[in-house]
C-alpha cells in the first residue's frame, strides 16, 4: 500500500493529465450542448500538452536555452515535447476553429445548439419520408 | 534528373500531393473548370505510378530508408519503405483516380458552386497526401500529425454539401475524431516516456530489451492506441459515427471515407504495433486476442445492422462496419496468412466499396429514390450502372473471380492454419450475411417489375468509365492476384519480423 501511495506521488503529473483527459472526455460525450462539448475537447486536448511538458521536466532544469553568463553545470530540460506540443496547440486551435464554425452552421439550420434537440429535429424530418 | 527523382520519390509524392492540394484554390479563376479537374487526377496518376515504381523496388530489393532533408535518425525524420508501403500507394492510386473521374462529371452541381467544387478537390488532395504520408512515414510524431491531417479533411470533406443533414454528422464525427487523437496522442506520449525516442526502429530496439521492466506503462500504451485508432478506423462499438458521415456526405466522398480514409488508420495502427513496438512484443501481450474478438463481433453485429437499414447508403455504410471486421480479424490471428489476408482484404474491400458507393450514388442521383424497397425495375433504365453494382456485389460477398474472394480465402486459410475453427465459422456467416444484405438489392433492380415512372437514363458517361474502370480493376485482382498477393504477404512477413526489417 505504501508502495502504491509513493509511486502516485512520484507520478503526479501524469496521472493529473489523465484525469483532467477522462473529465474532457466525459464532458464531450455527456453534455448535449455544442459549446461545452469544445470546451471538453479543449480540457483534453490541454491534459495532453501537461503530459508531455511533464514527460521532459527535470525538476530544477531550467529553459533550454544557451546562455553564456551563468558558470558551471546548468541542467536544461528536454525542449523535444515543448516542440511537439506547438504542433500539438497548432492542431487542437484548427479543430477548435473548425467545430465553431460548424456550431455556427448548426444554429442557422436548427435555430438551437442542443445535441439532443438537434437530433430530435432529424428524426422528425426523417420520419416525414425527406431523408435529406 | 531521373535518379533525383527516384531517389526522392517517398517525400516528392507526398510533397506533390500537398502542393497540387494548395494551387488548386488559386486555380478558381481558370475559365475551364475540366482543366483544373484534369490538372488533380494527374497528380492522382502520378501517386499510382510512384506508388507501383516504390512497391516494385520493395518486392525485388527489400525495404529501404529515406532521410527527409538528409538528416540522420534519430534527428530528422525518416521514412521506411516496404510493402506496406507500396501496398497502400497502389490502393490509393486504384481507388482516387476513379472517384475523382467519377466527381468530375457532376461535383459543381452536387455542391452547389465552383469554388465550393475546388475546395472539395483540395480537401480531396489533402486527405490523399495525408494516407500517403502515413504510408511511407517511420516516425511516431510523424504519424500523429498525418493522422491529424486526414482526421480534419475527411471531417470537412462530409459536409461539402452543407445541407442539414451532413453538417450534423459532420460535427458528431468531428468530435469523435477528435478524441480518437486524444487518445492517439497519449500513446505515442506513453512510447516516448518509456523510450525517449520517436523513431519507430529506435523504440523497437529500446523496448525489445527493456519493456520486462514496466509492463503496465506499455499495456496502457497499448490500449490508448487501440482505442484511437479504433474510434477513427470504426471498430465496432466504436462506429456510432461512421453510419451517418458516410451516408449523408455526397457520392465521391462518402466513397473515398468508406474505402480509403478508415484504412489509413489501419495502417497506422499497423505501423505502430509491429514498426515501433514490435511484433515480439505485441505477440506477448493479448493485444491481439482482443483484436480478434473485437473483429469477430464486428463482423456479426456490422452485417446485423446493415440488414436492418432500407436506406441504400446506409446499408453501404454499415457493411463497412462489417468489413472493417475482417480486417481487425486478420490482424488479431497473429500469423503471416491472417495479416496478409487482412492486408489484401483492405485493396480489394477499398475497391469494391469505393465501386459499390459510386453505383448506389448514381441509382439514388438519377431515381431520385434512397429506399431500396422503392428501387423495383432501376436494372432495367440503368443495366450498366446496376451491372457494376452487381459486380460489387458479388466481390464483397466473396464469390470466386472476383477480388473479395481472393482476401476471404486468406483469411480463411489463415484461421484454418491457426486452428480458430470460430472464426471461420464467423468468416462464412459474415460472408452469407453480406449475401443477405447486398443482393436484394441487385434483385429488386432487376427482378421486380417497375412501377409507373418517368424516364431518367443511365449516368453521365464519365461516370460510366469511372465505375467500369472499378469493376475491370476488381475482376482483374480476383483472377490474377499474384503480384498483389505476394506483396501482401511479403508485408506481413516484414511486419511479423520474419523478415529483416531494419
Amino acid at each position: 500500500m505504501g508502495d502504491l501511495i509513493n509511486r502516485i506521488l512520484q507520478n503526479y503529473p501524469y496521472i493529473f493529465a489523465l484525469a483532467l483527459f477522462g473529465i474532457g472526455t466525459f464532458t464531450v460525450l455527456t453534455h448535449s450542448n455544442l459549446l461545452k462539448k469544445v470546451i471538453g475537447i479543449n480540457i483534453m486536448e490541454g491534459s495532453t500538452y501537461l503530459f508531455f511538458i511533464a514527460a521532459g521536466n527535470i525538476r530544477g532544469g531550467v529553459a533550454p536555452i544557451k546562455d553564456m553568463a551563468s558558470q558551471g553545470e546548468v541542467i536544461h530540460v528536454n525542449p523535444l515535447p515543448q516542440a511537439l506540443m506547438l504542433t500539438g496547440i497548432v492542431v487542437s486551435v484548427s479543430v477548435t476553429a473548425l467545430s465553431l464554425a460548424l456550431i455556427m452552421r448548426l444554429y442557422k439550420l436548427y435555430g438551437t445548439v442542443d445535441a439532443r434537440e438537434i437530433h430530435q429535429i432529424r428524426n422528425e424530418v426523417r420520419a416525414s419520408g425527406n431523408s435529406n | 534528373m531521373a535518379t533525383a527523382i527516384s531517389e526522392n520519390l517517398p517525400v516528392l509524392l507526398v510533397v506533390m500531393l500537398l502542393s497540387t492540394a494548395y494551387i488548386l484554390p488559386v486555380l478558381t479563376r481558370v475559365r475551364r473548370f475540366r482543366l483544373v479537374e484534369i490538372f488533380s487526377i494527374l497528380a492522382l496518376c502520378l501517386t499510382l505510378v510512384g506508388g507501383a515504381y516504390l512497391a516494385k523496388e520493395v518486392l525485388h530489393n527489400g525495404s529501404f530508408h529515406y532521410q527527409v532533408g538528409g538528416w540522420p535518425a534519430p534527428w530528422g525524420i525518416e521514412l521506411v519503405i516496404n510493402s506496406l508501403t507500396g501496398l497502400f500507394l497502389i490502393t490509393i492510386g486504384f481507388v482516387t483516380i476513379p472517384i475523382m473521374l467519377y466527381a468530375s462529371a457532376d461535383l459543381v452541381e452536387e455542391v452547389g458552386s465552383r469554388q465550393r467544387a475546388i475546395w472539395f478537390m483540395t480537401l480531396f488532395l489533402l486527405l490523399t497526401a495525408a494516407l500517403t504520408g502515413l504510408a511511407v512515414t517511420g516516425d511516431m510524431f510523424n504519424v500523429f500529425v498525418m493522422v491529424e491531417v486526414a482526421s480534419i479533411a475527411s471531417v470537412a470533406i462530409v459536409s461539402a454539401r452543407n445541407d442539414a443533414a451532413s453538417v450534423e454528422a459532420t460535427f458528431k464525427y468531428l468530435m469523435l475524431a477528435t478524441i480518437g487523437s486524444g487518445f492517439v496522442m497519449l500513446g505515442i506520449g506513453f512510447l516516448y516516456i518509456l523510450t525517449g525516442n520517436l523513431n519507430m526502429g529506435f523504440i523497437q530496439h529500446e523496448l525489445s530489451t527493456t519493456w520486462q521492466n514496466y509492463p503496465t506503462a506499455l499495456w496502457m500504451g497499448m490500449s490508448f492506441f487501440m482505442v484511437g485508432f479504433g474510434v477513427k478506423s470504426a471498430l465496432f462499438p466504436l462506429h456510432v459515427w461512421l453510419p451517418d458521415a458516410h451516408s449523408t456526405a455526397i457520392t465521391p466522398a462518402s466513397a473515398m471515407l468508406s474505402s480509403l480514409a478508415i484504412k489509413g488508420y489501419i495502417i497506422a495502427l499497423l505501423k505502430v504495433f509491429y514498426m515501433a513496438v514490435g511484433a515480439q512484443i505485441i505477440l506477448a501481450l493479448p493485444i491481439t486476442n482482443i483484436l480478434l474478438v473485437l473483429g469477430m463481433v464486428a463482423i456479426i453485429a456490422g452485417a446485423l445492422f446493415a440488414l436492418a437499414q432500407d436506406e441504400l447508403k446506409r446499408r453501404l455504410a454499415f457493411s463497412t462496419v462489417s468489413q472493417v471486421g475482417y480486417i481487425f480479424l486478420g490482424i488479431g490471428l497473429g500469423t503471416v496468412q491472417g495479416l496478409g489476408g487482412s492486408l489484401m482484404h483492405i485493396l480489394s474491400h477499398a475497391i469494391t466499396k469505393a465501386l459499390l458507393f459510386l453505383a448506389a450514388g448514381s441509382i439514388v442521383k438519377y431515381t431520385g429514390e434512397s429506399k431500396i424497397s422503392e428501387m423495383a425495375g432501376v436494372g432495367y433504365q440503368m443495366p450498366v450502372t446496376v451491372g457494376v453494382f452487381t459486380v460489387g456485389a458479388l466481390s464483397m460477398v466473396g464469390i470466386p473471380l472476383f477480388s473479395g474472394f481472393v482476401s476471404k480465402w486468406q483469411l480463411l486459410l489463415g484461421s484454418l492454419q491457426a486452428g480458430n475453427y470460430l472464426a471461420v465459422l464467423v468468416l462464412v456467416l459474415g460472408s452469407l450475411l453480406a449475401a443477405a444484405y447486398l443482393l436484394p438489392v441487385v434483385k429488386v433492380a432487376f427482378f421486380q417489375k417497375p412501377e409507373e415512372k418517368p424516364l431518367y437514363g443511365e449516368a453521365a458517361y464519365v461516370q460510366l468509365v469511372a465505375m467500369l474502370f472499378l469493376a475491370v480493376l476488381i475482376i482483374l485482382v480476383g483472377t490474377f492476384p499474384g503480384a498483389l498477393l505476394e506483396l501482401a504477404q511479403q508485408a506481413a512477413r516484414t511486419l511479423l519480423g520474419l523478415e529483416v526489417l531494419l
